[in-house]
């Protein structure tokens, strides 16, 4: 496909992931109908929200921030304009996640003390998700973090990936030995301290690459 | 093996420390493993209740903290690497350590993920398992940073 027809097709991807996501949030109404007339439990219904929830919240952001390739230049030397979208994703990403992170490790915890297994690992497993989708971003394997390969700042891009990774390792690994520390005290502590120390890892890793992208292009524009 | 022998005698003294460098840092997880599954035992009789003395936990604690040593010296923080950082440091060693701390990054992430999800079910398996996870992670990283290594070295001698 060429530039301009890959460019002329974005509205239109950009028009699905909105529908799509428009549907999810209309379907996040029918588990609450169902357990209003006794059809789906608290547990299952709560579920089944929250997973509506997350698809039309996950593509209506993708919808919002979705750029066509290649990257167009916004006539400013050196500023793409995917970095931008690409921050305010990670720091969209940083900030829904503490909230998913918070409110689904409750929510998993609670569900396995009432023998919902089922309801707890589906919790447990969108805590997951969206403790990986911040670091698949920054490391450029979510679709909108693969832009960010063709931008013309590549080597910048790299180097500042491996800044903020080596970051986020540290917090992680900190983080995960004082969760050890915590749960000697309480066994049952790691599930709810392990997710945050995942969660501030990969935080940390984000936020510390977007703060490195602001600082370089501050200095650019120091420069000139 | 007397080319080898050749090139070795010839190698140039920044050579020489940055291949005991990594023999170090490779020399470092095997060192570490005999205290995390000593740490790993004592919780595991701690937690049960089968030795409620402190120094189960303060031995878990010091594994704990001796895992960070890994990263430590693969970063050249500790005190012997900040010393000869001049001869260490150099653009082929920042880009492996960058590729050794996302493997292990990532390693840690996964293995963290997992232990969450297997402490839901059984916590006490989680905690006892959590810092075995954590020494993967660091020997993830120092390893992989001395397979880059050898690896550079090897090609270097087959170009010589």
């Amino acid at each position: 496909m060429t530039d301009s027809k890959k460019r002329r097709s974005a509205p239109r991807i950009r028009l699905g992931l909105a529908l799509v996501a428009v549907m999810s949030f209309i379907c996040a109404g029918l588990p609450v109908w169902m357990w209003h007339d006794g059809l789906l439990d608290t547990v299952e219904m709560s579920t089944s929200l929250i997973m509506c929830l997350v698809v039309g919240f996950t593509l209506g952001g993708s919808a919002l921030t979705y750029t066509p390739e290649p990257i167009p230049d916004t006539g400013r030397i050196g500023k793409p304009v995917v970095e931008p979208n690409l921050s305010w994703q990670l720091v969209s990403n940083v900030v829904a996640g503490l909230l998913w992170t918070a409110w689904g490790t409750m929510q998993a915890v609670s569900a396995f003390g009432d023998e919902h297994h089922f309801a707890g690992y589906a919790y447990a497993s969108l805590v997951l998700l969206w403790l990986y989708v911040s670091p698949a971003t920054l490391m450029g394997w979510a679709p909108q973090g693969k832009q960010l390969r063709d931008d013309p700042d590549r080597e910048l891009n790299h180097a500042f990936r491996a800044r903020a990774t080596a970051s986020g390792f540290w917090v992680l690994l900190a983080g995960g030995a004082a969760a050890f520390l915590i749960s000697f005290s309480a066994p049952a502590m790691l599930t709810y301290v392990l997710p945050f120390a995942l969660w501030l890892g990969g935080s940390v890793a984000c936020v510390h690459f977007v703060w490195l992208h602001r600082q370089a292009d501050k200095g650019l524009g120091d420069d000139g | 093996m007397g080319g080898n022998t050749r090139q070795r005698a010839g190698e140039s003294y920044r050579d020489r420390v940055q291949r005991d460098w990594v023999r170090r840092i490779t020399v470092l997880p095997g060192a570490t493993l005999g205290i995390t599954l000593i740490a790993m035992m004592r919780a595991d009789e701690w937690l049960s209740g089968e030795d409620p003395g402190l120094s189960g936990v303060i031995l878990a604690g010091a594994a704990a903290i001796n895992l960070l040593l890994i990263p430590l010296m693969l970063m050249g923080w500790d005190g012997g690497s900040r010393k000869q950082k001049r001869l260490l440091e150099d653009e082929l060693t920042r880009a492996y350590r960058a590729s050794a701390i996302t493997c292990a990054f990532w390693m840690l992430l996964v293995g963290a993920m997992g232990v969450y999800l297997v402490g839901l079910w059984k916590p006490h398996v989680a905690v006892v398992a959590l810092p075995m996870v954590l020494w993967v992670a660091a020997a993830t990283a120092a390893l992989r940073f001395a397979q880059l290594h050898r690896r550079a070295e090897r090609e270097m001698e087959a170009y010589d």
